[in-house]
């Protein structure tokens, strides 16, 4: 782990320390055991970029990667990600637009924007296991990400252009 | 959301069960947690004011291994290997290529990143539980003095009351069906192409000699839904030892009709749910020997 290291005591005190890269950076968070993920996230620790929709792992607004593969973050609970690597759409907040979001953007897949962060993570986590995933695999990799919005066919030229290299 | 339930992380099985013991009706264990958290949150499941995560249990995080000596060999998979895992799992893509193909069919990658096989079987309605059927798996338990093993068929009969810890699960791998063609067929049917809850699950092996066209060995099974899955021995009469042909189809037709039992739900009535089990079978019948002989 790297970085700065945070410490956070939230919700009541008699409960137990957690510590967790977040984004790369050391993370010491003092709450219940069973708290959610996401509400970790989004509340104490100020990251919206996650969102919440369903939670009830059903729609992927939620996708976060932990130790680089897509979770979903409504069904984690804070003893779950102790000692492990959590990713949200905030760390891919760099200079450069990441090849993913640039072509989100570039082929208009997306309207209202609230499945996005969810679905870059979802296809970020592929593209860590596999350096050049089919558009199968892409397609299979997001079938988790719902999309009340777009009709997909911006998602899909997304996927086509990402399997096309 | 505040949530102020105590996680107790046991680091080995007997602590676990103790823990289990004295907390008795205050407590469940955790794997995965993602069958749990859509219980908690449908209202169908209180959260129980004490969760005992398996996590930091080595006995059930065991490795998917091969085990035994030659002809009495079994894959070996600890309760708390994800679905993910067991996708990737060489030694399963080899000996059990069955289940592996209806772990693919679990919800999406990112449940099976968490979602364990064991929760699976667990939740009783798994759609892990029709292809473990008919590979005759067993589970190991542990009850608090020894390891016992159960067929999951036995334990399926009687899940209601499950306090002991679910350490791993065992499905042999019969060398003596070898000479034959040997088959398995998964299907579930769902609302939509993937990520979908199942509405009927049919899972079969067996044998097919090709020369003469005669079935032996078969197994089959059938869920979906919140049915809990059952084997079909009665269908399995009609199969072994019998010839290929559009009579023996009909007959299968019939009498999965008669042995399956599903509810209606609110997406399939249960004459539908029959209808499909029973045409999932036949055509998968039909796939394996009708190449062989055409339909009189
Ligand atoms: C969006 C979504 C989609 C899903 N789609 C499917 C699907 O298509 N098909 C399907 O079959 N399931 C599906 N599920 C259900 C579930 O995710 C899977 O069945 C998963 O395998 C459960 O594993 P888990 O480790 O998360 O179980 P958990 O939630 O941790 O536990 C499930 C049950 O098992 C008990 N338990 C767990 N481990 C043990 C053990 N070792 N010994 C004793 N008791 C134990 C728990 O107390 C609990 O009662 C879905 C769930 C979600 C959220
Ligand atoms: S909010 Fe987590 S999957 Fe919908
Ligand atoms: S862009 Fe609105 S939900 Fe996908």
């Amino acid at each position: 782990m790297s970085g700065t290291k945070t410490e956070l005591s939230s919700v009541e005190t008699r409960h137990p320390s957690f510590v967790f890269s977040l984004n790369g950076v050391e993370t010491k968070i003092q709450t219940a055991s069973s708290r959610r993920l996401v509400d970790l996230l989004r509340t104490d620790l100020d990251l919206p970029g996650t969102k919440i929709g369903c939670e009830i792992g059903r729609c992927g607004a939620c996708m976060v990667l932990i130790d680089g593969k897509p979770s979903n973050s409504c069904l984690t609970m804070a003893y779950q990600c102790e000692g492990k690597d959590v990713e949200t759409i905030e760390g891919m907040n760099g200079e450069s637009l990441d090849p993913v979001q640039k072509l989100f953007l570039e082929e208009g897949a997306l309207q209202c924007g609230y499945c996005t962060p969810g679905m870059v993570m979802s296809l970020k986590g592929l593209l860590k296991e596999k350096e050049k995933p089919t558009y199968e695999e892409m397609k299979e990799s997001i079938s988790g990400n719902i999309c009340r919005c777009t009709g997909y066919g911006g998602i899909n030229r997304v996927l086509r252009k990402l399997s096309e290299g | 959301m505040i949530t102020n339930e105590k996680v107790w992380r046991p680091d080995n099985l007997h602590d676990a069960w103790i823990l289990s013991s004295k907390l008795s009706d205050q407590c469940c264990f955790v794997s995965g947690g993602t069958w749990l958290r859509t219980q908690w949150e449908a209202g169908t499941k209180e959260m129980a004011p004490h969760l005992i995560s398996l996590d930091k249990v080595p006995e059930v995080k065991e490795d998917i291994s091969l085990k035994g000596q030659l002809g009495q060999e079994e894959v070996v998979i600890g309760a708390s290997t994800t679905l993910a895992e067991m996708i990737t799992n060489p030694t399963l893509n080899e000996k059990a290529p069955v289940l592996v193909k209806a772990c693919k069919n679990i919800a999406g990658p990112s449940i099976r990143n968490q979602g364990t096989i064991g929760g699976n079987i667990l939740s009783c309605v798994g759609d892990a539980i029709p292809a473990l059927i008919v590979l005759n798996a067993k589970l190991m338990w542990f009850n608090g003095d020894e390891l016992v093993y159960q067929s999951i068929e036995e334990w399926l009969l009687n899940q209601d009351e499950v306090r002991d810890i679910l350490v791993s699960i065992h499905i042999p791998t019969d060398k003596s069906k070898g000479e034959h063609y040997e088959f398995a067929f998964y299907t579930k049917v769902g609302r939509r192409e993937s990520f979908i809850p199942s509405l009927v699950t049919v899972a079969g092996t067996g044998c097919y000699r090709k020369g003469e066209g005669i079935f032996s060995h078969v197994s089959l099974s059938v869920g979906g839904g919140n049915v809990v899955p059952i084997r079909l021995p009665n269908t399995e009469v009609k199969i072994i030892n019998n010839e290929y042909s559009s009579e023996l189809l009909y007959n299968v037709l019939r009498q999965v009709q008669q042995d399956y039992k599903p509810i209606d739900d609110a997406f399939g009535s249960a004459a539908y749910k029959r209808k499909v089990a029973g045409n999932l079978i036949v055509s998968e019948l039909y796939r394996i020997g009708g190449s062989n002989h055409a339909l009189e």
